[in-house]
């Protein structure tokens, strides 16, 4: 990557099951519509063998049934890959599930099928699976936006709308939707939350940690690029960082040599 | 706006489905500020469909047959009464199956529970949203009960699938509110051609609606006996406006990979898991060729030693009785 002239991103989208395509067109529009620090050129990448990791700046958990993506991880060695990937320490990557994604990541599962449940863990929450029940019960609803960026910016004009009306929110898409119960560290930023006449607190649905995002809606079943933009620019930003430490690394081998 | 009202929801006429395609900006962002939550939109129905992508949903008639399934790698399953090849041999009137086995089948899995309607019957189908199915089939498999109606589906919280044999009777069955279509194929047979049929028809229909002017696209439409809108949204998007699945006499990995190269989002598979000889070994064959479909090699590997595939009945054999 040179400072001058365009960053190649490499986004890998996982593509055993769900709602894949959805998150590749929804990325290429977030890369054509927005505005970013760099100017950034994506290839996308359907993802179904572990080798296929290798190169990645970034990859995408999809929506989609979470029993069927964790009974192919495990049973292709995939989920042994996919989390010392996700985990590794040298080149931080960016890793963003939704729905299904979101019951991946979290530490802590409720609600799991018998005999447990494949996961690659990673961000200290407490996931309940179908929270909100069966798809009679799923629905579409605003989701109140907690982060800077998010809030900060409106959809496709990302930077030419500063929007500092915190009541802007997204249109969120909840399918058989996961919700997070209980934020167990923190380390964990909650991006995200929506109000149920029903309840008295807001119900968490979006939450980062690291090099990791977790949503319980589905941003690929909208028009709003919003949250893919947001994906893109936190990869943008560790790519950063994992240079800095890089040179820092070399800076702090000097003295010694 | 129409009178398809779901909760005091007007749905949306626009049948909204994003990022089906690569096509097309973003449209203006929905003002989501005054926004309630809203359950049963098209949006929402669709969307259970879109998670049901690159994915395999098998017909089972019992709950044991359910863990089977999901256990295989089915990202959904169908409940119903017998499978397609049994309705087929014994014949009889196929209707709903027996709400309890229904409730079974959904206490003993957690992938979604889909379950089979008779064309027209809209008391089964407001059964089956009571007793909290995820999606139904309104399905030709069973008998008719109406002759000249399909289920106004907009009504319906729950959403539906239902079967096609062209573009025009997929938009129609969109127009009534059907948030995926299935290919109908010839189910019960083991037979794949008339899936493969009716997914080419589709696919050379729309592609036929791509090259025509807006005058001729007005008379199409009229030809197909479809609504313009729904028609000219399917020509600019380059396939159908919902999610898409192959049904009908699929009984082998190899089959699947056919109708998955031929551009259809996923597949039903009905007799041929449950009447093979080895239904575990051939279920988890079939789920990972949706995923490996483009992938010649692999899909040697998983065709390898599953015994017999289900005896079968050539379409050719049923149509010349």
């Amino acid at each position: 990557m040179s400072e001058t002239g365009v960053t190649q991103l490499r986004i890998g989208v996982l593509a055993i099951q769900g709602a894949f395509f959805e998150h590749r067109a929804a990325l290429l529009k977030a890369a054509k519509n927005s505005i970013f620090s760099k100017d950034i050129d994506i290839e996308v990448k359907d993802i179904r063998e572990p080798d296929q990791l290798l190169d990645l700046d970034g990859l995408i958990l999809p929506g989609g049934e979470s029993t069927t993506m964790s009974l192919f991880l495990r049973s292709s060695n995939f989920e042994d890959v996919l989390k010392e990937w996700v985990a590794s320490k040298e080149k931080p990557k960016v890793v963003w599930g939704t729905c299904a994604g979101l019951i991946l990541l979290s530490n802590g599962i409720e609600a799991q099928k018998e005999g447990g449940q494949s996961k690659i863990g990673g961000i200290d929450v407490t996931t309940s699976r179908n929270f909100f029940g069966r798809q009679v019960n799923s629905f579409e609803t605003k989701v109140n936006l907690h982060n800077k960026f998010l809030l900060g910016h409106c959809g496709t004009a990302l930077n030419g709308c500063s929007n500092s009306d915190t009541d802007a929110g997204y249109h969120g898409v909840f399918i058989r939707a996961p919700a997070v119960v209980s934020v167990d560290s923190p380390n964990v930023e909650v991006l995200a939350t929506i109000d149920l006449p029903q309840r008295e607190e807001p119900v968490v649905v979006g939450v980062a940690q690291d090099n990791l995002i977790a949503t319980a809606f589905h941003p690929e079943l909208t028009e709003d690029p919003l949250w893919h933009a947001y994906f893109i620019r936190q990869i943008l930003e560790r790519t950063k960082k994992g240079r800095k430490m890089e040179i820092e690394a070399i800076d702090n081998c000097l003295p010694s040599q | 706006m129409s009178a398809n009202h779901v909760n005091g929801v007007a749905n949306d006429l626009q049948l909204e489905v994003s990022n089906l395609t690569l096509n097309g900006a973003p449209k203006s962002t929905k003002d989501v500020t005054v926004f309630q939550p809203k359950t049963g939109t098209f949006k929402v129905k669709a969307g259970l469909a879109q998670m049901a992508k690159g994915g395999i949903i098998m017909d089972v008639t019992t709950a044991e047959e359910a863990r089977v399934a999901e256990n295989a790698g089915a990202c959904a399953v169908m409940s119903l009464e017998r499978v397609p090849a049994d309705i087929r041999k014994q014949g009889g009137v196929a209707r709903m199956t027996d709400p309890k086995r229904t409730k079974e089948i959904m206490s003993a899995v957690t992938v979604p529970v889909m379950a089979k309607a008779r064309i027209g019957h809209f008391a089964e189908a407001q059964i089956l949203e009571a007793i909290g199915v995820d999606m139904i089939d309104e399905s030709e498999v069973l008998t008719t009960a109406d002759e000249s109606h399909h289920i106004d589906k907009h009504k319906f919280t729950v959403p539906f699938v239902c079967g096609a044999r062209d573009l025009g009777e997929a938009l129609r069955r969109i127009a009534e509110g059907a948030a995926m279509i299935r290919t109908k194929g010839q189910a019960g047979t083991g037979d794949v051609a008339e899936a493969v049929r009716h997914a080419r028809t589709i696919r050379s229909q729309i592609r036929h609606a791509q090259a025509l002017d807006s005058a001729e696209l007005f008379s199409y439409a009229k030809e197909l006996r479809v609504p313009f809108e729904l028609l000219q949204k399917t020509a600019e998007m380059g396939r159908l406006p919902v999610v898409n699945f192959a049904a009908g006499g699929l009984a082998t990995p190899a089959d699947v990979a056919l109708l998955m190269q031929l551009g259809v989002d996923g597949v039903f598979v009905g007799s041929g898991i449950f009447k093979s000889d080895n239904p575990k070994k051939r279920a988890w064959a079939m789920a990972q060729a949706v995923t490996h479909y483009n992938n010649p090699k692999k899909l040697a590997e998983i065709s390898e030693d599953l015994g017999e595939a289900m005896f079968g009945t050539p379409v050719s054999d049923i149509k010349h009785k």
